[in-house]
């Protein structure tokens, strides 16, 4: 164990890092105000034979920004070559909607947008970088199967550090850099 | 292009292609037959036409299902006019004779799109765009 008499180098570090940790702490939190709708963190959506569906998927996100992936999978269920669960033309996207009313007129499309499913089966991922605001996830298609047809929707969402946050980090990552080349450096250790 | 009849038509053939590339790779990898559509109506070697001037028969479409222009399939003039075609939108006070009001022109559009996607004769995502660039409009 160091003693702080032995090592002023190292006191002076650490209450560098304690000041840039007290900075850290002290920054504004991110508001979380995230409402991922009905799917939650995964929806399976079962539907009926020839049911051409469009499925919304509401969500609102608070300040700052926010990373967003989302998938939808569909995989089809056949039976002697005929299909039992399948969707046909399938889509998924991830949509801005400012009024929070779909289809009102007001959508754009975020990120990746728009991918089609690659005929009855197939997965589909989209993801983008989002600030705050309201926005849906939308998945369409023609259920085509004998049964209808059945797709999962995932989506996960993560805060993208601010730059201030960042540069907190690295000043911090810097700062303990230099106290473990100064304790390593003949020059830098104190009797 | 500017034909003798002024601006292209808007009118977007992509969307049966679309459908046509969609049922030919079901039918060639899958064995699902394409659906059926009606052919146009003709007479006299001409197409007959709707009260709105509109071809009837074919492949249907919000746009013809629930009309705002006229839709001419050629054009007269130089280069490709011959298969410009061009659109007489219709003015303000028919598409208030056709619909009540926005809400109004929206569902029939979404009706239309259910049914074209359902019989396989629009994506399910051109029925998407189809559905979205009507909520987006100012019509009637």
């Amino acid at each position: 164990m160091t003693s702080p008499t032995r090592s002023p180098a190292l006191r002076r570090a650490a209450s560098a890092v304690a000041v840039l940790a007290a900075l850290g702490a002290s920054a504004p939190a991110q508001a979380v105000d995230i409402d991922w709708g009905p799917h939650g963190p995964a929806r399976l959506a079962q539907r009926n034979p020839v049911d051409y569906f469009l499925d919304i998927y509401a969500c609102s996100v608070g300040a700052g920004s926010w990373q967003v992936a989302s998938s939808a999978v569909s995989n089809e269920l056949s039976l002697a070559g005929s299909p039992v669960f399948a969707i046909l033309g399938g889509s998924h996207g991830l949509y801005a909607d400012p009024d929070g009313v779909p289809e009102s007129g007001d959508e754009t499309t975020v990120g990746a947008g728009l991918a089609n499913f690659n005929g009855l089966t197939g997965a589909l991922s989209a993801s983008a970088i989002i600030g705050q605001g309201r926005y849906h996830h939308l998945v369409t298609g023609l259920a085509y199967g004998s049964a209808g047809g059945a797709y999962m929707l995932t989506s996960a969402i993560a805060a993208v550090p601010e730059p201030g946050v960042l540069a907190l980090w690295l000043a911090g990552a810097a700062a303990l850099g230099v106290v473990g080349w100064r304790r390593r450096s003949p020059g830098g250790r104190r009797a | 292009m500017a034909c003798n009849e002024g601006q292209r038509s808007r009118f977007p053939s992509s969307i049966h292609f679309n459908a046509v590339f969609q049922n030919m790779d079901l039918w060639l990898r899958r064995g699902l037959p394409p659906p059926h559509a009606d052919v146009i109506e003709v007479s006299n070697g001409a197409g007959v036409l709707d009260v709105f001037g509109n071809v009837l028969g074919g492949l249907r479409s919000p746009y013809v299902d629930v009309p705002t222009s006229t839709w001419n399939g050629v054009s007269t003039g130089a280069s490709f006019c011959f298969i410009a075609g061009h659109e007489i939108p219709f003015n303000q006070a028919r598409l208030h004779q056709l619909y009540l009001n926005h809400g109004d022109y929206l569902q029939k559009v979404k009706d239309s799109v259910a049914r074209q996607v359902r019989n396989r004769l629009l994506t399910p995502a051109d029925g998407l765009t189809v559905t979205r660039e009507a909520a987006q409009s100012a019509i009637p």
